[in-house]
């Protein structure tokens, strides 16, 4: 009994403290007097419209309209709304609706300011008469061509939404009154307000409260019982994971005589493989779709997905031995498959709701693309062997180079050769804004890609494994490879223009930097000065575009930095409307809605708080498999984990830089790298040599077996350890 | 843990198995009975702003003013009011309807960079069965209405009460404005609503969806359990062989 209540009494202790954050979360407590209140995450709307109309309806009457009327019209509307967010009459609407002296905050017309200058001087403002209470919001909107006034309200319940409204408009009509008053007009020319119906209201988020305390009590739960769980088998933990580690071949240990490894195999996986990532790398797959018709969309990756899993269905039901591809359920694979189910179901609880937006079409295809990137992660950890993964390191490495020198050139030619060649072959559809200048003077450089953001996260994916090889390579000569191909991958990203080429990469080698400090801190100090004139020599001025956009005095005014941060307040009512599941994976259609810029605010809009703990489980995940082995004896599996792990938190990072998942170059890639850092968890396969299950041995035989054939052995002795130098390190 | 292992442990937990299978099937059978809630059906209907001596039949009339007009009239009948002469000529509720425009051609400016006071009004009418859309052409008087509904049927109705409604609106308008008849803002149908079927294949998407997703995370919540279980079990068995490797090293120490 004792015994049980100690090992209960943790759990105990954890429930009891995720139940008082849960409670928190959704109440406010006060001591004096003792009470809780509800916290205001309701919101509620309201929305009606005027008509700046003449006595003589324009609706009901020919004679009325003139155009030179109805510009008449339409800038009155325009003054009215602009009225209406005045100091006084916001200070009469938060009277008018029990504010005491708290003012409503009124902003608008949001239609009007489309065309925006980039940078606005930042000038001290007066001191406010009145404080403004920013949970009673009212909106006016016209849109300089048509006589109609919209009146948006947002607050706290929907009966204050309502007066809000009203009140408004109410407001509106006596100020007319008033001036028409001092100034009579002719009766034909006298405005009259029309109020087109009562408010439209609603609650926007009626279950946000129970959701986000629900959510608080898991989240404390799962995380409490991980670190009880760690506390609790911690030395065994580490035990076991070092006998692990410690069985491991040391990959810089000469492979067995048939070892089978890719590029020295006859498995045909590996090679389509590698032709997948060439394809990564050198085409804008995304830009081509087939003229053929699919059931899957038509674009290049689709299809060959869908080859690549009929091959590896094949191998698994064909191949036996070590020939046939090792499927292991991993955590990784775990939180891929958690991630597809919730964006499953997001989209299946708000079926209705997509179905009348219009948007269950496009969900449905993105829940597609979804299922080939799990197909894609599932067979790539499975082929993958460790001693693929340097190999493929270097071949990922040399293709971003070739990528890099395709966007140097067409940063300084205005020709981009992924594009322009494969145009040649295939039907390859140019974004828009190909070679053109952006809002804020930046040339836009695709590359192989469909955004400038993609490529510069993409150059910078492969820059960690660039640096390593620099750092760990045998020869001078491979060293000053490494070092040109640092450099050039730096150059290829800042051509882009994009903040992302140099945040990302910094973060890159802070992360390097926080496991080897004293290599990665020593290469900067030894090629810093190097590296820089190279890539001002590749990309002439691009660096110095991009550093500007980060000074101080511009990274908090610039745009993409101002609309990024004015989303977090746009985007709360559709977060708060579904807070756990979402509205439906990807159905946040940025050409329709507005474009975030961030994978983290648009997983949780679309699959809410659940989907996007999973994302991040997804990264978790995958960066406690790589420290494990990057804490491990081999130093070759740790340098190559430690690249992917710089990887991975690369894009970690660049997720709330771009919307990563819309973009498949970036999710193919961090899922092979995500592979890899599996792979090299590994041990190498015997070397059975690959066999049709028709000849499958018995039970117990082949490697690792104890009957092993006497007249066919498998060779124990080493082969001769080769000459030839490694791949990467 | 291996594809084989995995089916083992299913097999092992099989009430647990059995239970996440029915769960699973009873997902995809809700989501097959609820679907005739999902709107279906789509029309649209055209409406012609027009004068008493239409501008159709006289080449004296300019008809930059109906354009215009037409642009206002495709704002003003998103409000309430029409919607609500609409619902009423439909024999719908006027909470069921909710109305978006007016858009011109492909840009759906009104739409965009919406500020969050603006969302939330839309996120409230999204829960509206009948959506409709006006859009006024760009260099014609014209107005075309766009209903989605539950069905092909039901958006016809309404795209027909379109017109209706609109019309009981100018007429109240003109009315209260002792408007002369030879100034009456005039409104025509061009023909019948017309109709069709929508998102049917979203329907079998959907089901398909309900399917994987529960089976999936079922599966998924099995096979963690019981891999959680093994690995305690593992670590139980190291941490005690550990302790007593300690208590024999103190024990040599003495």
């Amino acid at each position: 009994m004792t015994g049980g209540w100690r090992r209960a009494r943790p759990l105990a202790a954890l429930v009891a403290l995720a139940a008082l954050v849960a409670l928190l979360v959704g109440y406010k407590p006060s001591l004096s007097p003792p009470a809780l209140h509800p916290r205001g995450v309701t919101l509620a709307s309201a929305h009606a419209q005027v008509l700046v109309d003449a006595s003589e309806s324009e609706v009901a009457s020919i004679q009325q309209v003139t155009e030179f009327r109805a510009i008449l019209a339409a800038q009155l509307a325009l003054n009215y709304a602009l009225y209406l967010q005045s100091d006084s009459a916001t200070a009469t609407l938060g009277r008018e609706l029990g504010l005491g002296d708290r003012r409503v905050a009124a902003s608008g017309p949001y239609t009007l300011l489309l065309n925006r200058t980039n940078y606005a001087p930042v000038r001290s403002a007066p001191p406010q008469p009145s404080t403004v209470d920013h949970s009673y919001r009212l909106l006016l909107d016209v849109d300089g061509a048509r006589p109609m006034i919209d009146l948006y309200a947002q607050t706290p319940s929907a009966r204050s939404a309502v007066a809000l409204v009203d009140g408004a408009r109410a407001l509106l009509a006596r100020y007319v009154a008033g001036q028409e008053g001092a100034h009579p007009p002719q009766r034909e020319a006298a405005v009259v307000l029309r109020a087109l119906g009562a408010p439209v209201a609603g609650v926007v988020d009626p279950q946000a409260r129970w959701q986000l305390m629900l959510f608080a009590f898991l989240l404390v739960l799962a995380v409490g019982a991980s670190l009880l769980w760690a506390r609790r088998w911690g030395r065994a933990r580490a035990h076991l994971d070092g006998l692990a580690t410690g069985a491991l071949d040391r990959l810089d240990d000469p492979p067995r005589e048939g070892a089978d490894d890719w590029p020295h195999t006859r498995r045909v996986l590996p090679w389509v493989l590698a032709g997948f990532v060439a394809m990564l790398f050198l085409v804008p797959f995304d830009a081509i779709s087939l003229p053929v018709h699919l059931p899957v969309n038509g674009t290049l990756d689709r299809p060959i997905v869908v080859a690549l899993a009929l091959l590896w269905l094949c191998s698994l039901a064909l191949l036996s031995g070590a020939a046939r591809p090792r499927l292991k359920l991993t955590p990784v694979h775990f939180m891929l498959m958690a991630f597809f189910a919730i964006a499953l179901l997001s989209a299946v609880v708000n079926a209705h709701a997509l179905a009348s937006m219009d948007e269950a079409s496009l969900v449905v295809k993105k829940l597609a693309l979804l299922l080939s990137y799990v197909v894609f992660f599932f067979i790539v950890a499975s082929v993958l062997r460790p001693r693929e993964v340097p190999r493929f390191a270097a071949l990922m490495v040399g293709l971003a180079v070739v990528v890099a020198l395709g966007t140097i050139v067409e940063y300084r030619l205005h020709y981009n050769p992924f594009y322009e060649l494969w145009g040649k072959i295939l039907p390859v559809t140019k974004p828009t804004g190909f070679d053109s200048i952006d809002s804020i003077g930046r040339l836009e450089v695709y590359g192989p890609t469909l955004q400038p953001l993609e490529l510069a996260a993409m150059l910078a994916m492969m820059l960690p494994f660039a640096i390593i090889g620099a750092l760990g390579a045998a020869t001078r000569r491979r060293r000053v490879l490494y070092v040109i191909a640092v450099a050039l991958l730096l150059a290829g990203g800042v051509a882009t223009a994009r903040k992302t080429s140099l945040v990302v990469p910094l973060a890159v080698v802070a992360i390097l930097a926080f496991y080897r400090p004293r290599k990665v801190l020593g290469l900067v100090a030894k090629l810093g000065v190097v590296l820089l004139v190279l890539i001002h020599l590749a990309s002439p001025a691009a660096l110095g575009s991009v550093i500007s956009q980060l000074e101080p005095g511009h990274v908090n005014t610039a745009l993409t930095t101002t609309d990024r941060t004015a989303r977090y307040d746009a985007v709360a009512p559709d977060i708060l409307r579904h807070p756990l599941l979402g509205r439906g994976y990807e159905s946040y259609d940025p050409q329709k809605y507005r474009i975030l810029d961030n994978e983290y605010l648009g997983l949780l809009i679309t699959v809410g708080l659940v989907g996007a703990a999973c994302y991040l489980g997804i990264f978790i995940a995958m960066l406690a498999a790589a420290h494990r082995t990057i804490r491990g004896p081999d130093p070759r599996r740790a340098s190559l984990a430690l690249a992917a792990f710089a990887t991975v938190a690369a894009i970690g990072i660049a997720s709330a830089l771009f919307d990563v998942l819309s973009f498949p170059h970036v999710p193919y890639l961090l899922l092979f790298v995500g592979a890899m850092i599996l792979a090299l968890r590994e041990p190498s396969p015997a070397t059975e040599p690959a066999r049709t299950l028709a000849a499958r041995p018995r039970e117990g035989a082949g490697p690792g077996g104890l009957d092993l054939d006497p007249l066919n052995p498998l060779p124990l002795e080493p082969p001769p350890v080769r000459e030839r130098e490694p791949a990467l390190v | 843990m291996e594809l084989n292992e995995i089916f083992k442990i299913l097999r092992k937990r099989w009430i647990a198995t059995g239970v996440v299978v029915a769960l699973a099937v009873a997902a995809t059978l809700a989501v097959r009975m609820s679907s005739h809630s999902v709107p279906t059906g789509v029309a649209t209907a055209q409406i012609l702003v027009d004068s008493p001596s239409s501008e159709l039949a006289n080449l004296n009339q300019d008809p930059t003013p109906l354009i215009s007009r037409a642009s206002v009239f495709a704002q003003v009948m998103t409000s309430n009011t029409v919607l609500a002469e609409i619902g009423k000529a439909a024999g719908v509720p006027a909470d069921q309807l909710t109305a978006s425009g007016p858009f011109s051609g492909s840009g759906e400016v009104l739409n965009t960079i919406t500020p969050a006071e603006a969302r939330s009004s839309q996120i409230v009418a999204e829960k509206a069965p009948y959506r409709l859309t006006f859009v006024a052409q760009q260099d014609e008087p014209v107005i075309t209405a766009t209903v989605q509904g539950p069905t092909e049927l039901d958006a016809a109705r309404v795209a027909n009460a379109v017109y209706t409604g609109t019309r009981a609106y100018v007429d109240a308008a003109q009315r209260e404005g002792h408007t002369p008849s030879e100034h009456k803002v005039t409104l025509r149908q061009l023909g019948p609503a017309e109709a069709g079927v929508v998102n049917h294949s979203s329907r079998t998407a959907m089901e398909i969806a309900a399917l994987l997703g529960v089976l999936i995370l079922g599966v998924l919540a099995i096979v963690g359990f019981e891999a959680l279980r093994r690995r305690d079990r593992e670590l139980a068995g190291v941490q005690h062989d550990l302790e007593l490797e300690l208590r024999r090293h103190s024990a040599q120490s003495w």
